[in-house]
């Protein structure tokens, strides 16, 4: 029963239904759109697969399983640095600003339904000015938080990131529903591959390389016309 | 006698340390301390700002499997040092262990450190690993390069290498405010997709730190304004976590790469540094 009610919690807070925000952002796709280098399903699934193994593989999935496994030992001293450490790897403006906004409003929401002593400490931290609130952090507190097994909520964060950029990508190449659900089938296996890997991963191993996505997200500062805030 | 012999009877493990100071108008090398394969040169003075113009030197050419390479450096209160080295960085085919250089950069200050070395060529079969520290008091400046080709590439011999990482760090007044860390596998991963390197085989990072955050802006509009106007390659700037500006760019070879990254840079000295003129410095790294 109690498994039962963390796998319909980890539902909850991917659901696009939540109010995180989290689909407000395209993370680089919207200027790849505009310039032309991404317009169809093919190019989509490409782009999606570099964002997770660049982006998301060894820094927020990792950071997810990292943290997780400092808030089941209610260790809030290294979640706070884990944060600060991520922050610092946070190099370009908006996709820094999207996982402190995401992660703080998940903080919010989920600080007004529960009130465990992890959560409002660092909710105490964040207000002290020691956090940002990234929103990989947050997550994996709240996962702790409702009694989620670690490599659950590291698959529930990947997925969560897949369908905010698919929700993004539908809107923005355009594409069809079903084709947004048939590149969502077809990353499925990188998404189980990727909690695999990142399973057997430490501190040490936290790293992100994908220069392409970053430089976009670095010009979508600049871009004439936006619906997305990265 | 083959190159890779003569490299296995150098020393494997090089240390060099250096000390910088501010004398008069000039920063002079106060101090030094070298073991081979590192030598420690005296600087140049290629313009009238006196800036000390130190190159990074490793006679041997490049970096085999074993090799460990240890830099210290430190800029006394306001001294002004431009390091960079005569050539790319070549990093060897290797049987199985690492190649590595640690490099840690103590800025006191007002002191001001450009650290432009020539970018990493990760040869096939390659295994590489460098880390770059810069450690900042309040009110210094740092602009640092981290750069690196994908292989030979005039040879068609790029992505072939085992594993290359680099880690960047910058601490400023006890805060750690900038982490990059790079792990390439092009074994498990294909980097042509978007996103990636998308079949681009240079790419290059530039950390512009500051302690003047009404400078951010015109910055980086300048360097958008610059970059655009080149036109050579893709590339993009924006504000760092804290204290600076980051542009990181993706070209079809170094060459490309170097010669956009040269224009930046002095943009970067106008703003930051009030140097007007860097043409006589550039034309000192571009000869490297």
């Amino acid at each position: 029963m109690d498994r039962a009610l963390s796998l319909v919690s980890l539902f909850q807070i991917t659901d696009s239904f939540f109010p995180s925000g989290a689909f407000a952002y395209s993370w680089g796709l919207e200027t790849y759109v505009s310039e032309g280098v991404v317009s169809d399903t093919e190019g989509f699934h490409r782009f999606l697969t570099s964002y997770i193994t660049g982006m998301i593989e060894r820094c927020d999935a990792l950071a997810v399983k990292l943290v997780f496994e400092r808030a089941e030992k209610e260790d809030i001293s290294s979640i706070i640095r884990l944060d600060r450490l991520i922050h610092s790897m946070k190099l370009t403006k908006e996709p820094r600003e999207g996982s402190i906004q995401t992660g703080r409003q998940l903080l919010k929401v989920m600080g007004q339904l529960h009130k465990p002593v992890l959560l409002e400490r660092f909710e105490a931290a964040l207000k002290a000015g020691e956090a940002q609130g990234h929103h990989p952090v947050v997550f994996a507190l709240v996962c702790s938080c409702l009694g989620a097994a670690r490599d659950d909520a590291v698959l529930a964060y990947l997925y969560s990131a897949v369908s905010a950029i698919v929700s993004a990508g539908v809107r923005l190449i355009p594409l069809g529903h079903t084709d947004g659900q048939r590149v969502i089938e077809k990353i499925k296996p990188l998404l189980v591959e990727v909690a695999e890997e990142v399973s057997g991963l430490d501190e040490d191993d936290m790293a992100a390389f994908a220069p392409g996505i970053e430089i976009r997200t670095m010009r979508h500062e600049v871009l004439y016309t936006r619906l997305f805030k990265s | 006698m083959a190159d890779s012999e003569r490299l296995h009877k150098v020393g494997k493990e090089g240390r060099l340390s250096l000390f910088f100071k501010k004398r008069q108008e000039r920063t002079i090398l106060y101090d030094s301390f070298a073991t081979m394969p590192m030598q420690a040169f005296q600087p140049f003075y290629p313009d009238d700002t006196g800036c000390a113009c130190t190159y990074l030197v490793n006679p041997t050419g490049g970096l085999v499997g074993g090799d460990r390479i240890d830099i210290a450096i430190t800029l006394d209160e306001c001294a002004h040092v431009l390091i960079t080295t005569p050539s790319a960085n070549k990093v060897y085919r290797s049987t199985g262990q690492f190649a590595s250089q640690s490099i840690e950069i103590t800025i006191k200050r007002g002191g001001v450190l450009e650290y432009l070395p020539g970018y990493v060529i990760p040869f096939a079969g390659s295994l590489y690993s460098q880390k770059t520290r810069v450690l900042m008091d309040r009110g210094a400046t740092a602009f640092v390069l981290d750069a690196f080709s994908t292989g030979r590439v005039a040879r068609g011999e790029s992505l072939h290498f085992k594993e290359y990482r680099s880690t960047t760090e910058i601490e400023y007044d006890g805060e750690l405010i900038l982490t990059e860390r790079m792990a390439l596998e092009p074994d498990r991963i294909d980097y042509s997709g978007p996103g990636l390197l998308e079949g681009f085989s240079a790419t290059a990072v530039l950390y512009l730190v500051f302690d003047n955050p009404s400078m951010e802006r015109p910055l980086i509009s300048a360097l958008r304004t610059t970059m655009d106007e080149i036109g050579a390659v893709v590339g993009g700037v924006s504000t760092l976590p804290a204290r600076g500006v980051v542009v990181r760019l993706l070209g079809e070879n170094a060459r490309v790469v170097e010669k956009t990254l040269f224009r930046l840079w002095s943009v970067a000295r106008r703003h930051i540094l009030a140097i007007e003129d860097s043409f006589s410095t550039t034309r000192f790294l571009a000869g490297a």
